[in-house]
């Protein structure tokens, strides 16, 4: 039975229970003042996404009369047309804003004179036959959008803008990342910090935000050694989420754990298995461009100061699980790799990649160890994930046959399975016993 | 009206003024130039593609005007491939040509009109005779222009005289002396297309 359905009994039995005399009128009418809240409707979901397909619909219809009408209108009434999305977003941004509206109306005001802005410059584009790249008009339009994130705290915005970030990459030509292209991923990574204080209600979504502009950076900015900078991303959001864990952040309100471990995971299987996971850019580079490795090393040098904040904090306050132990030393591993890709100590590559290998093998182990001992399934999966990518590289490279192979991945199978049937007993008999106890 | 909603409508306006300030610039730049700009016609092939964004317009290629053999840079100028450069042209009776190119807008001649383009990369001949590469070679870049916008109807019926033989398609481009430029017209085998 769901709670308004309680909610309502109760309520139903409050005149019986005041004509029986066992409770009065007074506390008949606080309890029912008290419980009316709870019987309040919420957001109705479905007439919201009904309500935005209507919209859209309205929306795309009123595009496509004006476009079937475009040509037959004067350059002055496409110019006027050109500017009535913007005008739009103007009057509902004043009235927000006069009539003090609440947050659904800001999230509207901000997206509504965004889109206005970007519809204006392109529509302008096209009637003057102004040719340009996608990228410059993302860039325009991210930038005049910056303002309206801050002025409406709107998350909305902000979460297209971070998925906007992308179109600024360009896949064809890859020019040297640009001051402006810094401003906004500098505006949009503030606010984004701002949100994830613990008072903002629009946490989560930070946090859910924060992945893509951290994978936008390490795109644009990371070309001078890219796996370095993947290996720092995922050491310093596993850090992070080890502290958003210890909030007693749940599974889906942590999103930077399973991400940042499948990262990790990725690059250790990489450096595992291949000696030029540090090379890349290193060695094709042509030209030595300073401003290349400056863009470099100043989103690496914030989260390398990041991870060695998080550790000292950790070591202070003696926090000493896996995860806090051994990623740092994974951090300081890639470092290592990336001295010795750039000083091109070639005879030290294949050292470097046994060096890994136990690396990504001891993390395994000691996570499964762990979650042994913690009785916690996550930490114990998280540990055979680990151990399992290592086996299937070993085993894929290793010179075996095809029965041999089979084998072993039938016996890997029955492993993985038969342990979390064992510990998901273990766990059950734990629990079943502490509530006897009790 | 609380205050902190009157510091946000102040920031507000000043952020839609910040929004406007560039469509308003192109609107006066090229509805009210402050100097005449001249026309410039450039040999072009096209077809016509179709994209859900965009709609319906000709896509531009400029083959013959974005490879240059600079008559006094005949050689590799060190550009890299994307680098933003300026073309100076040269207005003929024979039509437009690149002149130059230079890196910063301080070496343009003073007077010659010009258009902001992307370099490509320098092709080298080859000495047939001496089986080598030579030093000189052809310059190419890449034109602002690539795309002509047209009702979706014409688009095809453009497309179809494109495919005809001996057809001839130019585009007409105003440039300014500041460098800005804009998309006139296409003109077909002397016909505008817009006109049409």
């Amino acid at each position: 039975m769901s709670e308004k359905k309680h909610v309502r009994w109760l309520l139903d039995e409050l005149p019986r229970l005041r004509e029986q005399n066992l409770i009065t009128a007074a506390t008949e009418n606080a309890l029912r003042e008290h419980y009316a809240v709870r019987l309040a409707s919420g957001v109705n979901y479905f007439m919201l996404a009904l309500g935005i397909l209507g919209v859209a619909l309205i929306g795309g219809g009123i595009i496509l009369i004006f476009n079937y009408n475009w040509d037959m209108l004067s350059q002055a009434q496409q110019i006027g047309v050109s500017f009535l999305p913007l005008l739009l977003g103007l009057a509902v941004s004043l009235f927000t804003l006069i009539r003090g509206k609440s947050q659904l109306w800001r999230e509207a005001s901000a997206i509504l004179t965004a889109a206005g802005g970007a519809v204006a410059v392109a529509l302008l584009s096209q009637i003057y036959q102004l040719n340009g790249s996608l990228s410059d008009y993302m860039t325009l339009v991210l930038l005049t959008s910056l303002p309206l994130i801050f002025i409406f705290d709107s998350i909305g915005l902000a979460a297209i803008c971070c998925f906007g970030l992308f179109s600024l990459l360009d896949v064809f030509h890859q020019p040297l990342p640009e001051l402006i292209h810094g401003v906004i991923l500098c505006g949009i990574l503030a606010y984004l910090v701002l949100d994830l204080r613990a008072v903002s209600p629009n946490r989560t979504a930070a946090r859910y935000l924060m992945i893509p502009v951290m994978l936008f950076t390490a795109l644009r900015c990371g070309g001078y050694c890219q796996a370095l900078m993947l290996f720092t991303v995922a050491g310093f959001f596993l850090l992070a989420a080890c502290e958003l864990a210890d909030g007693e952040s749940s599974f889906w309100k942590n999103p930077w754990f399973p991400v940042s471990f499948v990262l990790m995971t990725v690059m250790l299987a990489v450096g595992a298995e291949s000696d030029h996971t540090f090379t890349g850019f290193l060695d094709r580079s042509r030209t030595k461009d300073v401003s290349q490795i400056v863009w470099f090393w100043i989103p690496e040098g914030i989260l390398l100061a990041g991870c060695a904040a998080v550790t000292s904090l950790n070591i202070l306050r003696k926090k000493k699980d896996v995860i806090r132990v051994m990623v740092p030393v994974m951090v300081v591993l890639a470092l290592i790799g990336f001295l010795l890709s750039a000083a091109k100590a070639q005879p030290y590559y294949l050292l470097f990649r046994v060096v890994m290998n136990c690396f990504m093998g001891a993390f395994g182990i000691s996570l499964i160890c762990a979650g042994i001992r913690k009785g916690s399934l996550l930490v114990f999966n998280e540990g055979i994930l680990l151990c399992a990518v290592l086996f299937t590289l070993r085993f894929l490279s290793a010179d075996l046959g095809l029965v041999v192979r089979g084998s072993g991945m039938i016996a890997a199978g029955l492993i993985i399975i038969g342990s979390n049937v064992y510990l998901t007993r273990k766990n059950r008999s734990g629990k079943e016993a502490g509530h006897e106890t009790k | 009206m609380k205050r902190s909603d009157l510091i946000r409508l102040v920031c507000y306006l000043a952020a839609v003024a910040f929004i406007l300030f560039h469509p308003v610039r192109t609107v006066l730049r090229f509805s009210f130039p402050s100097s005449k700009g001249v026309e410039i016609r450039f040999r072009v092939t096209a077809y016509d593609p179709y994209d859900p964004m965009r709609g319906r317009y000709v896509r531009l290629n400029l083959r013959d005007a974005s490879r240059v053999r600079l008559p006094k840079k005949n050689r590799d100028l060190g550009f890299r491939s994307g680098q933003p450069v300026f073309a100076v042209l040269d207005i003929t009776i024979t039509g437009p040509a690149i002149v130059d190119l230079v890196a910063e807008r301080k070496d343009i001649p003073p007077g010659r009109f010009f258009l902001p383009v992307q370099y490509q990369w320098f092709n080298r001949d080859w000495d047939q005779k001496k089986k080598k590469m030579l030093k000189t070679g052809i310059h190419t870049v890449k034109l602002p222009f690539e795309r002509f916008y047209l009702n979706e109807k014409k688009a095809p019926e453009v497309e179809r005289l494109l495919q005809q033989r001996n057809s001839k398609a130019e585009l007409s481009v105003i440039v300014f002396r500041d460098g800005v430029y804009r998309v006139q017209d296409l003109i077909v085998n002397g016909q505008n297309v817009r006109g049409r």
